[in-house]
């Protein structure tokens, strides 16, 4: 007796229409994926608020951030791309007061300035990266970012914006660049510890780059319908409302009481982070001045010339952020001096690179910053003045004043 | 499961095929959806941003 037949699949089941249909399903998809990449699904964007940034999970893509600049910068007008952190990015500053508005108010409509900074973010996170994949695209551009005294940059960004930088890595968008590519061999490629998460991400790059799906699902998430969970909308409906939907409400500082905003049980600790801003650095020399240590200083230069080619550092503004008086005030003199050479050898260590920089303008009162750290609109406002000197300096200087020669 | 081969048996046989063809391939082009959006939440970083940054 002979076993009958087991069928795995309903009679109806076709295999070579099933196949026809997973490859133009999948083609459809990926051809979909590419076609919202090179839209602006962010009509609204002032900057990348918390539902549309990873601290909701949402991770957005270079693409996604190229069309935000491409929506609003017009053929002519001078790029100012700003990155770096939350003082950057304006925590503390309602949307409509935002310190990058300010700048884009002073500098008038030669110019167009588009905030891509993020909480937590280096300066050679994701608006230096989108920067430098627009290059050619937008070649009248300034790059504007924040980073702390001592704070060095890291060629490929911080762990978690990093997404970003091997997105355009993998995907061949930036600038091949020996001193960036062989911190990444040394940093990334060692056998046996961090091959693994490497073939990761550049698996992921790679199929991307043909499916296009993080450019479509984002795209569904940020108009359509949410699918992925949220610290900030845990609970339904809202869970899954577009991510779109969401206002930036992020609140103003000067409506925060003062000692919620200097709050008395942090006091010891803020004060550790602003001594420690400087602290592992410095030594007294025989006459009683605060050195930096050659190792620190060597480190830095390696770390901030491999970060970028030469041609994007030399149209780089960096601003050296400063900590609130309030904190500052309460040091000791020593403390104070070490400071203030922290913000001075800072400056002078980015410009040694080949960066431009800057630190914050003289003057700003506790009334100025929202915290330790952030800025108050009034404070946004007198950094965004600093901010416009030097970027019409810079731009006068690298040519982007001259009109744009008529195509032939 | 049933319901759909009792309704397909219902047509002619040149339809039929047609039918076999068009539910086959309506099953890829939703095994491709799945697949691409399984993709895109591979792809995500496997830890929460607090995570990572903190």
């Amino acid at each position: 007796m002979t076993p009958l037949p087991v069928r795995l699949a309903p009679r109806w089941f076709r295999p070579r229409s099933f196949l026809f249909g997973l490859g133009a399903g999948l083609a459809a998809l990926s051809a979909l994926g590419w076609r919202v990449s090179h839209l602006d699904y962010h009509p609204h964007f002032v900057r990348f608020c918390p539902e549309i940034s990873p601290e909701g999970s949402y991770y957005p893509t270079i693409a996604e951030m190229s069309a935000i600049v491409r929506a609003r910068c017009r053929p002519g007008q001078v790029l100012i791309i700003v990155g770096g952190n939350s003082i950057f990015q304006g925590v503390g500053q309602p949307a409509a007061e935002l310190w990058s508005r300010r700048v884009q108010e002073l500098l008038g409509t030669q110019y167009c300035v588009v905030n891509l900074a993020f909480r937590g973010a280096y300066a050679s996170d994701g608006g230096a990266v989108v920067a430098e994949v627009l290059r050619n695209e937008f070649p009248r551009q300034i790059y504007v970012a924040n980073v702390g005294s001592m704070n060095c940059m890291d060629p490929t960004g911080s762990d978690p914006y990093r997404f970003l930088f091997w997105e355009a890595y993998f995907k061949g968008l930036l600038v091949p660049f020996a001193p960036r590519t062989d911190y990444i061999q040394r940093r990334f490629y060692r056998p046996w510890t961090s091959l693994a998460p490497m073939v990761d991400v550049a698996g992921k790059a790679w199929l991307d780059r043909g499916l296009h799906f993080d450019d479509l699902w984002n795209y569904v998430a940020v108009d359509w319908c949410n699918t992925v969970p949220s610290i900030f909308h845990p609970d339904l409906p809202a869970a899954f409302a577009p991510r779109g939907r969401f206002a930036d409400d992020e609140r103003d500082a000067r409506d925060i009481p003062f000692e919620e905003r200097y709050q008395p049980a942090g006091f010891a600790l803020e004060m550790q982070i602003v001594r420690g801003g400087t602290e592992p650095y410095y030594r007294r020399g025989p006459d009683g001045r605060w050195v930096l240590s050659a190792q620190t200083q060597d480190y830095f230069d390696y770390m901030d010339r491999a970060a970028m080619p030469e041609q994007l550092r030399e149209r780089t503004l960096i601003v050296v952020s400063q900590n609130s008086p309030y904190y500052v005030d309460r040091l000791t003199p020593a403390e104070r001096m070490r400071e203030e050479v922290g913000y001075g050898d800072s400056v002078t260590s980015w410009r040694d690179a080949g960066y431009e920089a800057m630190t914050y303008p003289a003057g700003l009162s506790v009334d100025d910053y929202a915290d330790r750290t952030h800025l108050t609109v009034t404070g946004g406002e007198k950094l965004a003045a600093s901010v416009v000197a030097e970027v019409r300096r810079m731009a006068g200087r690298l040519g982007y004043l001259e009109p744009v020669p008529a195509r032939p | 499961m049933n319901t759909l081969q009792t309704l397909l048996a219902r047509l002619p046989p040149r339809s039929a095929r047609w039918m076999h063809r068009l539910i086959s391939a309506g099953f890829g082009v939703l095994t491709a959806t799945i697949l691409h959006y399984v993709l895109f939440r591979i792809a995500l970083p496997s830890k929460p941003f607090i995570y990572v940054a903190f």
